[in-house]
């Protein structure tokens, strides 16, 4: 029984990220458009524009090999399961406990590799521009996360994200100058992944810098649709992330009856809101940087997370 | 019709990483407008790993190889003394073996 109801909690949270990632698109979008005092389209647009694209026919470019039509659902399976494996209501939920933060990354650098080919595979050089800018963008995020992670192991002492989730709630854990740089690059290294705006405009179909949008232009239909919704599951895994690890407050944990998980829940939605705002507002106010200046920013996060793990290394109550 | 090359998909890495792994430097001479001389973009690579890793090992086994090459003008005398005291050397080697 007890097996039972962990199964129905975890799968609560698999939904659960699957029908908050348009929201929260959607949200992002919608609170872009009303700071430039536009009224722009509804929080719910994102899911009539996934179901639209689903009921549309998929041209595919003659050219395209098996790799083309595999990908969508590969990246939409491999970005779910890291969704689904971050802790969002509860923390230690069934299967929190078979992937850690490293194999959260190697997930979602999988989905980046199959992009990346699938970018290339019809032969377009628009798409093989994209492919090898976001390999390009890849090659300097991921180290930059990886430190971060060091950072936050050394700190909780496990790369499990529960295991940290409660770390970080406990008193024990502080004030520490090395985790507010790991917040730093963390944050830095989510917008570069995600493709917002100082490294990549989601908005965009015609700008030469775009690297995400150039990837999948030659897909349509169900395929875009996979893609669109994988990209708004990205989204919602990096905030969920940062909300699970720098602030769990208000997490229920597993076993604790609906009451908590309830809390729990409420208390997701509003840090989900919370991060959409501030997105928003960290979109509209700053502009778009050239593709080559990307590095630095990226650099700046490696170096952040450079100095957070070299801090403790230095003294452990930093 | 251009196809997409691993050369141009790795163009952005290697500008990337090209000052730090590559030494890269880029001149450009761009003549004032209605000059006839043409433009020139000289863009020179230096291969760090080559140059600390394998040029000095190439080179120590180019100055052995200079200094061994007296072995083989020997006179016959020279020779079977060589290999006379080489085996008495190795049979040392192998006695004294712990």
């Amino acid at each position: 029984m007890a097996v039972i109801l962990d199964l129905l909690v975890q799968g609560a949270q698999m939904a659960l990220v699957l029908l908050l990632a348009p929201l929260l698109t959607g949200f992002v979008r919608k609170v872009k458009a009303r700071l430039l005092r536009r009224r722009g389209a509804s929080v719910l647009q994102p899911y009539r524009d996934l179901l639209r694209l689903l009921r549309k026919e998929v041209v595919l470019a003659e050219n395209a090999s098996w790799l083309f039509r595999a990908t969508p659902y590969l990246i939409f399976a491999a970005t779910w399961v890291a969704a689904a494996l971050v802790p969002t209501f509860a923390a230690g939920l069934m299967f929190s406990w078979t992937a850690d933060l490293i194999a959260l990354i190697a997930l979602l650098a999988s989905a980046r590799f199959f992009l990346a080919l699938a970018g290339m595979d019809v032969g377009t050089s628009f798409g093989g521009i994209g492919s090898s800018r976001e390999v390009m963008i890849a090659s300097l995020a991921e180290p930059a996360m990886l430190l971060i992670v060091f950072t936050l192991a050394l700190v909780a002492g496990s790369t499990q994200l529960s295991t940290v989730a409660a770390f970080m709630a406990s008193p024990a854990v502080g004030l520490r100058v090395s985790l507010g740089l790991a917040l730093i690059a963390l944050v830095m290294v989510a917008i570069a992944e995600n493709g917002r705006i100082p490294v990549d405009n989601p908005a965009t179909h015609l700008e030469l810098t775009m690297v995400h949008e150039a990837m999948v232009l030659e897909y349509s239909g169900r395929h875009l649709a996979m893609i669109e919704f994988a990209a708004s599951l990205k989204l919602l895994l990096y905030v969920s992330l940062i909300a699970c690890l720098f602030g769990p407050w208000g997490m229920a944990i597993s076993g604790a009856g609906p009451a908590a998980y309830a809390i729990g829940a409420a208390a997701y939605v509003a840090k989900l809101a919370a991060g959409g705002f501030l997105l928003a507002l960290f979109e509209t106010a700053v502009a778009k940087m050239r593709v080559f200046r990307v590095p630095e920013f990226l650099g700046a996060a490696l170096m952040l997370g450079l100095l957070g793990t070299l801090l403790l290394f230095v003294s452990r109550s930093l | 019709m251009t196809q997409y090359t691993a050369g141009s998909f790795a163009q952005p890495i290697r500008r990337v990483f090209g000052t730090l792994a590559f030494g890269a430097r880029e001149q450009v001479e761009m003549p004032p407008p209605g000059a006839l001389q043409p433009a020139r973009l000289l863009v020179t690579l230096n291969d760090r790993i080559w140059d600390a890793l394998y040029a000095p090992l190439a080179t120590a086994v180019g100055v052995a190889a200079d200094r061994l090459n007296h072995l083989q003008f020997l006179t016959i005398r020279r020779y079977l003394s060589l290999v006379f005291f080489a085996l008495v050397a190795l049979l040392l080697v192998l006695a004294t073996w712990p």
